[in-house]
Order: structure tokens, then sequence, then C-alpha cells
């Protein structure tokens, strides 16, 4: 019973950090079962039996990070047309066959990487290799299907960014944040680039990136690792493998002065993002700084909760995020203004807060909270054999290494208060951060006061 | 304290005699249920397979029980909870909850409100602590009223901000006219505004009760925790609680439009409804297995004609509603401002097309492997199936809709679920909203039915 040493412990600090860091770690711990075929797809299996599904993850080491000025978007647009079809199953097929077993599915794309995922009864689980396999080489280009693919996409974007305050934020943040780096532009795309890409650039697009050894395939769920191996063999090992481009990307220099970026909308209140840029996935720093980001904002406990939504009551809500990619990302912090505030007094109150952890340790007590924070979200996150696939898949396509999900755990634990402190001096300078506004247009500006 | 020991079961799920794959073979998990004798009933689940903890409570009360012109008053009250009780205050609260890694949520929906809370297995006595602590003993403090009452505001007036949001909110309004599910949850500003600290403890005091309320505990613990649970909620006092009467749903004839203009819109959100069923309804499954023919999922009718074959939208979903009383059936989409009324023309000749002809059988045995692939995921955490449980209670459903869910899905046949299509879905009587600007849009929906024009400003007083 290792586990209860960690309540008496509670109420000392130091030790808790250092005598607990193994339980946490061995309590989410799974087995994974992982090999790679010869034409080098990589496959990793978690048998799960405590329900009678499959979660199925195919990933592609493929993203926005791939496309080049023009042809932004190319990498998501293209995992639409995924879905248009093959030589051996219609598009009508596909969706049917997914349905009649009983299965959902959809896919995404990243900065980074594309995957594709189904979830089904796991007696189902041969039909979803034959297809997903299929649709690796033997995808259909059918210009009519293309045209209307190309309009769902604006509309994705329409919905997502120019139709959504969030989403219009997050565009200017990256693109204010990043200069040189492709994290600049949408993985969605500018719209220009959307009406602009070719089907030869598709056709090649697919032959590049698509290919065994860049992916992975991870299944968790009731089905064991020795029927995901003949399965495997049966559809997967006749695929060729190919050889994949190295990709040039060009390093992010470094930020000089502060930048602005005023968005002006027909907006109810201002909302605001502080962005600064971050490091990578996997940095030394990354604990650090995701620890940082609970003491600033996880919850009514936090210091912004506090000062900004509580006591003086400046904005309506407020959080932060270290986004951390592949390569160096953002640290943010988004908020809404509360209406009729000045959003002078917010920034100047963030401001101080930001200034207090750069010069301030954090206390025991909130660096253990923290701690508590980020063991709550991976035990969360671990409940459904869908979260369990994620995870591995997540860790595997950022490291090469899914065994990092159950590392990290003790890397967050060994985190102090020096390390939290050099952090935020390190990153959070006011000369390298960006400040992104929504504000109301005059218009609305003159309305809004003569309502109140 | 006495302790009633209502059940302790495990239910098996067996094979029903036409299916022959291992895929419908489920067990569910087991549970135990209690009932204090102060009336509050309470369900566990033990989960040991990872170190959490998690309570979840179910108070029979929403923003259908506020009063007239006190719109709002039932999210107050489970937003005010957490922020002061007879022992701390907001934010002793807030730092007692999060010092434990725990998270801490009350939200209101139409017809009951729903609290829920959880830790790390190694804080559970905390945890049930401070939960039974904030559901049976705040005091409503005036200064956090006051506070609370800035917060609302701010949020009704952003929800403004987010235009699938905003259109929801617009559209339940316009569908259920004066019916309470036509209100916005959280109030309207003036409502708000009015709310006073008696407003708040009578809500609490007739509503928030044991007699009134379902407990679910869920997590890795042992055979102590009935005393626990038992010791923390043994001092909450039972209630008369009055019987909420629901008036008619509002008869709708003939093809209504409401038109919302906002001038700096991208993007065009659309509407379509009208009345559905009650939760009780024993054609629910029959329309659920509808519903995905028509409009749940990638391989829907709306989303293979308006999506796939038009390109109009990135999504589009049509569902029947199920509440307490009579929900809506919902059709929602977007498209670009030029394609607003072609959009719509071609949902309702979706909708038309599918009650004219009904399913096939293909399209029915594909919407059936649907519904019974995805069950297990809807119970999967033993925190998702509880919560199932606890919304089984409250709706006066018998759990053997868990149990029975594919024997039942199973044996429904082609021609009820036409017939019930044909019975529920009524295309030439609905409402529809948009959410657009005018100048770009109204031609277009001229032609399409009865048009009646508002400016967005209207829903955010």
């Amino acid at each position: 019973m290792k586990f209860l040493i960690v309540l008496v412990l509670l109420t000392s600090p130091s030790l808790w950090a250092q005598s607990t860091n193994k339980n946490y770690a061995e309590q989410i711990r799974f087995p994974v079962t992982k090999w790679k075929l010869d034409n080098g797809l990589e496959i990793l299996v978690h048998e799960d039996y405590s329900t009678p599904l499959v979660s199925f993850h195919q990933w592609y080491r493929v993203g926005s990070r791939n496309e080049k000025p023009g042809m932004t978007g190319i990498a998501h647009f293209f995992e639409h047309l995924m879905f248009k079809g093959t030589q051996n199953f219609s598009s009508e097929d596909f969706e049917h066959l997914i349905q009649s077993n009983g299965g959902t599915n959809n896919a995404f794309t990243s900065y980074d990487y594309t995957g594709y995922y189904v979830d089904l009864p796991a007696s189902k689980i041969d039909i979803i290799f034959q297809m997903e396999s299929d649709r690796m080489t033997n995808l259909l280009f059918d210009p009519v299907s293309i045209q209307k693919e190309r309009e769902v996409v604006k509309e994705e974007r329409r919905l997502r960014f120019d139709n959504s305050i969030s989403g219009s934020m997050n565009e200017a943040t990256f693109s204010s944040v990043f200069k040189v780096h492709p994290y600049k532009w949408p993985v969605i795309g500018f719209m220009k680039d959307l009406n602009a890409i070719t089907l030869d650039q598709f056709r090649e697009f697919y032959r590049t990136y698509y290919s065994p050894n860049n992916s992975i395939l991870v299944v968790v769920g009731a089905v064991s690792a020795k029927k995901i191996k003949e399965l495997a063999e049966k559809y997967y090992a006749k695929i060729p493998a190919q050889k994949i481009p190295e990709s040039h990307i060009p390093e992010e220099p470094e930020q000089k002065g502060q930048r602005s970026v005023v968005i002006k909308k027909d907006v109810q209140t201002p909302y605001f993002t502080l962005a600064y840029k971050s490091v990578k996935a996997g940095h030394s720093d990354q604990y650090a700084f995701d620890l940082l980001s609970n003491v600033l904002s996880e919850g009514p406990s936090s210091r912004l909760y506090k000062r900004l939504v509580y006591k003086e009551q400046l904005v309506s809500s407020i959080y932060s995020y270290a986004y951390t990619p592949k390569d160096p990302g953002i640290f943010s912090i988004t908020g809404a203004m509360k209406p009729d505030v000045n959003l002078q007094k917010a920034l100047t109150s963030i401001n101080s807060e930001i200034y207090k952890l750069r010069t301030e340790k954090v206390s025991a007590k909130e660096l253990i909270k923290a701690k508590h924070q980020v063991v709550k979200t991976y035990v969360d996150a671990l409940k459904t054999v869908s979260g369990k696939a994620r995870a591995i898949a997540t860790n595997e396509i950022l490291f090469g290494n899914y065994e990092v999900m159950f590392e990290d755990i003790n890397k967050y634990l060994s985190v102090t208060e020096e390390d939290i402190l050099r952090v935020a001096k390190t990153y959070l300078q006011p000369r390298k951060r960006s400040l992104i506004r929504v504000l109301p247009t005059e218009n609305n500006k003159k309305t809004a006061m003569n309502n109140n | 304290m006495k302790v009633i020991k209502i059940l302790s079961v495990t239910l098996f799920l067996i094979l029903s005699a036409c299916s022959t794959n291992d895929g419908e073979k489920y067990k569910l998990r087991a549970y135990e249920e209690l009932k204090l004798d102060n009336g509050l009933q309470i369900i566990l689940v033990k989960d040991s397979s990872l170190p959490y903890f998690s309570m979840q409570m179910l108070v029979k009360a929403g923003a259908v029980n506020d009063p007239e012109s006190k719109t709002g008053l039932a999210n107050m009250a489970a937003k005010l909870l957490s922020k002061s009780t007879q022992k701390h205050k907001a934010l002793e609260i807030a730092d007692i909850i999060g010092q434990m890694g725990a998270d801490f949520g009350a939200s209101v929906e139409d017809d009951y409100t729903y609290i829920a809370a959880s830790s790390l297995s190694e804080e559970k006595t905390k945890l049930i602590e401070i939960f039974s602590e904030i559901v049976t003993s705040p005091t409503f403090e005036e200064s956090e009223i006051k506070r609370m009452k800035k917060q609302v505001v701010s949020g009704i007036k952003s929800v403004a901000d987010s235009p699938p949001s905003f259109a929801n909110i617009i559209y339940s309004s316009f569908i259920y006219g004066p019916h309470p599910y036509g209100r916005n949850q959280i109030g309207t500003i003036r409502d708000v505004n009015s709310i006073k600290r008696k407003d708040l403890m009578d809500f609490y005091e007739k509503f928030y009760s044991p007699n009134n309320s379902l407990l679910a505990i869920t997590g890795d613990f042992d055979d102590n925790i009935i005393q626990d649970i038992t010791k923390a909620f043994t001092g909450w006092k039972p209630s008369q609680v009055p019987q909420k009467e629901f008036p008619l749903f509002p008869q709708i004839s003939g093809v209504n439009i409401k038109l919302i203009s906002k001038a700096d819109l991208a993007q065009s959100q659309i509407r379509i409804g009208h009345k559905a069923i009650k939760r009780t309804n024993p054609d629910f499954l029959k329309l659920r297995l509808a519903s995905i023919i028509l409009g749940g999922g990638f391989s829907s009718r709306l989303m293979a004609r308006v999506r796939k074959e038009r390109g109009l939208t990135y999504g589009i979903s049509s569902y029947f509603g199920a509440e307490k009383d009579f929900g809506a059936f919902t059709v929602s989409t977007f498209t670009r401002h030029d394609k607003v009324g072609e959009t719509v023309n071609e949902t309702l000749a979706v909708l038309n097309k599918f009650k004219e002809d009904g399913v096939t059988e293909k399209e029915l045995n594909s919407a059936k492997a649907l519904a019974k692939g995805t069950f297990p995921r809807a119970i999967e955490t033993a925190e998702s199936f509880s919560r199932n449980l606890l919304l089984l209670r409250f709706y006066n459903i018998n759990d053997t809709y868990l149990s029975d869910y594919y024997k039942n899905i199973n044996k429904i046949t082609l021609s009820e679920v036409n017939r019930a299509i044909k019975k529920y879905l009524n295309p030439s009587n609905l409402k529809i909203l948009v959410y657009a600007p005018e100048n770009q849009t109204i031609d277009q929906l001229r032609p399409i039915g009865l048009l009646e024009v508002e400016d967005y400003k209207r829903f955010i007083q």
C-alpha cells in the first residue's frame, strides 16, 4: 500500500515531491507491445478488455509544418480528401462500412502531424485494417468531388476562424509570435490558398508523405497483440516504404521587441491574448512551464483568477496555456473583459503577476497544488480506450517513444520552485511578448455605452 | 442514521437471439444503491483501475423552476454554492479544492442542476467533506451575489460574440415561445440584476434538499465509504418540493422564419425545428434510430445532400430532443451568406423526402449497428455510467434501458421507425432561425416562408 504513505507526507512538501514520484508513474503505467514492419510502419498495441471496443489510430508525420507559402492548408485539405474514396471503396462504401459495423471515425490535422481514427466494436477490427491500409496507397482524385470539398473546407475556415473571436485571436497570435517558422500560418490555411491548391499538388503531397515509414498505427482495446500482428502482416506488409524528403524548417529568430495586433470587430466586450515563445515538446523546461501555467490560471484558486476575475472583477474569464509542439511553441494568456472595464487595467494586473513570477519563487504549497493538478489531468486522460490510444500516439509520434508519457510524470514531480522562477525569467520577458487585442468597432462601443 | 440498502446488482447484458457476434456481448458495471432516511438516494460504482474519486449530484430543479421575471435564478444559486458556506469564504473554498488538485463545477440545465467534483483517490475524505459542505450549507453572502451578478451579466453579453451559441439561445426562445424551455438558462440582464438574496434562499430551501437530489459516488474506495457519505449528508433536512406544471408547447402552423441580423458576421447560422417528444415516450429509441439516418454522423442523409453533394456546409446534424416535457426536433447547420436560401431549401427537401418515403432496411440496419456500437462508449467510464443512472432515475426510466439496450434496438422494425417518422416529423409546420446579416440574406428567405426580422441586440438586454 505505497499509496497511503502519500497522505501522511502531504504536510511535508519537500519530502512529498521526492517520495511519491514512483507511485503515480506506476499507478498509471500500462503495458504496450511495439514493433516495426519491414516497410517501417510502427505498430503499438495495448490490450484492454474493460470494454468490448477498440480505438484504432493511424497517424502520419506530416502537418502544416511541411507546407510552403502559397499552399497553406494543403495538409488539412488533403485530410478531407482521404475520405473521398479509393479504387476499392467509394466514399459512400467507406462511411457505410464504418457505420454498419458500429464504428465512428474522424481525423484531425495539426502543425506537426495528421491523425485518422476509428472507435468500433473489437470484433469488427478486420474491416478497418482493410480500409485504412487501402487508402494509404489507392486514393482516388476526382476533380468534381475535390471542388465540392474545397467549399466545405472554406466553410470550416469561416466557422473556426473568420466567424470566431477565439479563432481570429489564435490566428493573429501565431502570426505575431512566428515570423519565419511555418507555425506562422494557421493549419486550416489562408482562404486564397484554399482557392488555389491544385489537383497535382494534392497528388504530389500524397505521394510524398503518405507511406508506411512515415506513419504509426496504435490499437487499444479488447483485441490481442497477436491478432493485430496477423492483420498488420496481411494488410500493411505489402505496402512499400518510400523516401521521405528531409524537411528544412527555418528556426525562428529571437524576438527583439514587443509586437502588437489590433482586430476590430462588432463585439460586446474586448478580448486579449498575451503570448510568448515557449519551448518544444520534451524540452527540460516544458515541465516547469506547464506547472507555471497551472499556478497562474488553473481553476478558481489560481493567481490570475483570484486577482482578475474575483478580487478586481476586470475579466469574466482568463486562462493560460503552454503549447509545446515539435518545435518551440507559445505560452499564452487569454482573457475576456467584463463589459465596460478598461482593458489596460487588466493588462497592468497581469503584468504585475508576471513580474512576481519572474522575481519571486512560487510557494511550496502552490507548487504541490500544481503537481496534484497535473497528475489528476493524467489520470483523467487515461479513463477511456480512445484516451489511452491518443496518449500513446502523441508521445510516439513526437518522441518516437511512447514511454515518455510514463516518465513525464516523474519529471513534473521533480520540478522545483527555482525551476519555475528560472523559466519565468527566461521566457516571459516583456520584449519577447505579443499583445493581440480584439476591440469593439466605434459604432458598437457607442451603443454599448448608451445601453448601460 | 439508518441506511436502507435498495439493491446491489450486477447486470449482465445477454446476447439477443438474432445476433451472433462478440461485439454484442456486454457486461454492465456492478453498482450499489442506498437511501438515507432523509431521502437522499445514493449510487455507488467502484472502479479501482485508476487512483481517482468522483462525486456527481443531480438536484431535480433547473431553469424551468425560475419564477417569471426571475430568469437565471437557478443558475445564480448553482454558481453561488461554492462562494460562501457556513464554514468558509469563496477563496478558502477555492484553495481547499485547488490544493487537492480537484475540480468542482455546478451547472444548470432546463430540468435539473448537475453538480460534480473529482479528485485523486487519496483525497476522497476531504472531497466528501467540502462537497457536502458546499451543497448543504451555502450562505449566499450579499457581496458574493453582487459579484456573481456582474459575472453572469458578462456571460449573457459575451455569448453574443459566439455565433453558434448565440443562435442556439435565440432558436430556443423562438421555438418554445413562453414555455420555460425557451428561456436563456443564465437569464436576462434585467432579471438577473433584480435577483435578491431572499430569492436565492427561497429557491435553495425549496429545491436543494436530500429528497429532491440524487448522488453518485465513483472511483477507488472501500466499504468505509458508506459511513463517510452518511455522516456527511445526515444533517441535510428534507423539504416539501412543489411540483412543476408545464404550459403547452406553442402551436406552429406553416413555415415561420426569424432572421436575426448582425452586420459583421462572416457566416450564417441556421436552425430548423418543431416540437418533438418527452423522454418517457416509448418511441424514443425509434426516433433515435431515425435521427441517426437523417442527421447523425458522416453518412446521414443531410450530410450526404447538403455537405457532400452540394458543398454548402462543413456540418449539418439533426436530433429529436427529449426532456422532462416535450423537447424540440432540431436541424443545425451554417453556410456562407449567399447560400442561405439554397441550404434551407435543400434541408427542407431532405426532410420532406424523409417523411414521405421513410428509411430503408439497409439504412435501419446500419443505424442499429451504430447505436449499439457507440453504446459501450456512452457508459465506458464509471462516471459516465453513473451519470446515466442518475438521469434514468430523474426521468423515471427503468435501468433495463441500459441492460436491455441491444435487445430493444434489435427488435425495432422498419415499419415502426417509418410510422414514428410520419408521426413526429412535420416539415410543413416548422420554425427557421437564421442568424446572419439582413441585407445579404433577406431576399433569399422571403420566398421560403413567413418572415420576421430583428436586430441581435434585442437578445442581450
